[in-house]
């Protein structure tokens, strides 16, 4: 019974904090927006703007929920939730502590759930996700939708094959699929972490994962002055809400996925700052993570659509299998 | 219990997940439904232990291949789709006869097979011993199976092969493609070009 009432425990700490970050890296994106280009970003509501994030919250909340009459209405009403629903489940698989660890008498794993296969299925809920686009452009029954929720299928299809391939040479290195033992294995100061024998494997896995999460400069899907906004043309309010809601939930778990297997997750740069909780230390490479995707996102242009399948297709592929060869070949003669 | 219980309901959006698949007029809800079945079938799995199993079948199943269907199902008018009552008149009669056979052998294998004459001394006590789902399934692929694993995989590039000889079969001898003219990156032009 202890047991279930910490993995409740757990579970709402886990999404209390993936999702009570949202609305501040929101709000931080915009800030960050400004000060890329030469301007204040939000200031009104709140000091410094702070509160914008909760103020377009009740402003979605109050508005009118449209759907057009020539929707395909109950995929148009499921599409928003296959978004982020997965991004949850992949929260579960993030170790946030040492396993074993005595809170007030009792024993517990800082991990929902060690699963054996976790990578795998990381990567599998990644395919799931591809849904929640997919059929929103479909559903909305609109050229520009239906455009953007084909482009960003391809898209998603394409780079998911990099990412993986990106991973199997970590994977051979951990010799494990659970992130648990992953961090096991980059144990002790932060020359131990995987991302400098895998720093081609992790620069990949960076690049396919701003692709996953359609985010400039790959944000082709919703190509503002091509498409309106693609698969999101038609929504409104909340629904549309919950898009946008969707997207900084995957980009906090992505990134925490890419802190745990590449960064030492909860694990200290030096073994002599253990003192400091693993939860801060994860929370913190997380945010340094979304921090890269904003400037990312601010810096660099669109790419043309046939220049961002190049890159995937005829750059990332090979890159991986090349990374995945060299690794295998040092790890098997060692 | 729990796990009876989790079986149960499962099993049932399984079991209702397939009946939708094929009692659907609009295909893409039809999708939907397979989607969702593929999904609770691998939550059974997950329930006997094989972690594995249940992951690839949501990354291959649901993920890969459906994504691919829902490309195809996209494209298609479903208007007139739907007005189409049935493709294949003589499916109806085929199913007549291929049913009940098909029930007769998933009884007998039901009640010929016994646990104890496949699983060949793997419980989920004694692969949790060895080390987990996943090494134990790779260090029986890659040993024992191996020659099954190979074929297969064999099979999958031939057949993939296969798909792209058709695709690039009808306009073999020189195909118009509209490609961007890198010279000023703006204008896209027709290039003859030789496939």
């Amino acid at each position: 019974m202890t047991d279930f009432i910490f993995l409740l425990i757990k579970a709402i700490l886990w999404v209390a904090v993936g999702v009570g970050m949202v609305p501040f890296i929101i709000y931080f994106e915009r800030k960050f927006a400004g000060f890329f280009q030469s301007r204040m970003g939000p200031t009104y509501a709140g000091p410094w703007g702070v509160l914008q994030s909760f103020g377009d919250m009740a402003k979605l909340l109050s508005k009118e929920d449209l759907i057009p009459d020539w929707a395909d209405k109950p995929v148009f009403r499921l599409a928003p939730y296959i978004l982020f629903v997965p991004a949850f489940i992949v929260m579960a698989l993030i170790p946030f502590g040492p396993m074993g660890v005595e809170i007030f008498g009792y024993t517990v794993d800082l991990v929902i759930a060690d699963f054996d296969a976790g990578v795998l299925l990381f990567l599998a809920l990644g395919t799931v996700a591809v849904y929640g686009i997919v059929f929103a452009g479909w559903a909305s029954n609109n050229h520009w939708s239906l455009l953007g929720s084909l482009r960003s299928g391809a898209q998603m299809v394409s780079y998911e094959i990099s990412m993986g391939l990106a991973l199997v040479g970590l994977i051979i290195l951990s010799g494990s699929l659970s992130f648990v033992d992953i961090v096991d294995g980059q144990a002790g100061n932060f020359w131990n972490w995987y991302f400098i024998p895998q720093i081609v494997g992790f620069v990949i896995f960076y690049v396919a994962s701003i692709a996953e999460l359609n985010r400039a400069p790959f944000d082709l899907a919703e190509a503002e002055q091509e498409l309106v906004a693609g698969h999101m043309t038609e929504y409104t309010g909340m629904r549309w809400g919950l898009f946008m809601f969707g997207e900084y939930v995957n980009m906090v778990v992505v990134s925490a996925v890419m802190a745990t297997l590449f960064f030492g997750g909860w694990r200290a740069p030096f073994e002599a700052l253990d003192f400091i909780p693993g939860f801060i230390w994860l929370v913190g490479k997380v945010l340094f993570f979304v921090f890269m995707y904003m400037w990312i996102r601010w810096t660099l242009p669109r790419y043309r659509y046939n220049q961002l399948m190049d890159i995937g297709w005829k750059i990332f592929l090979p890159l991986a299998i090349a990374n995945l060869a060299v690794t295998a070949l040092i790890v098997s003669v060692n | 219990m729990v796990e009876k219980i989790l079986f149960i309901v499962f099993a049932a959006f399984a079991v209702a997940g397939a009946l939708g698949v094929i009692t659907r007029s609009n295909i893409v809800h039809g999708l939907i439904l397979l989607v969702f079945t593929f999904i609770n079938v691998a939550g059974i799995f997950l329930l006997t232990q094989a972690h594995f199993l249940a992951v690839i079948q949501v990354l291959v199943y649901a993920g890969a291949i459906l994504v691919l269907f829902a490309f195809v199902v996209m494209f298609l008018n479903l208007r007139e789709f739907q007005q189409e009552e049935q493709f294949h008149r003589g499916q109806k009669w085929a199913v007549i006869v291929l049913a009940p056979i098909m029930l007769a052998e998933i009884i007998f294998v039901v009640t010929a097979v016994t646990w104890a004459s496949v699983n060949d001394g793997f419980s989920p006590e004694a692969i949790a011993a060895q080390g987990g789902n996943v090494k134990v399934l790779g260090e029986q692929l890659f040993t024992k199976m191996l020659l099954p694993f190979e074929v297969a995989s064999l099979i999958l590039l031939v057949g993939m092969v296969g798909a792209i000889l058709l695709a690039a079969k009808e306009d073999r001898e020189s195909v118009c493609l509209r490609e961007w003219d890198d010279d000023d990156g703006v204008t896209p032009s027709l290039v003859e070009r030789e496939v």
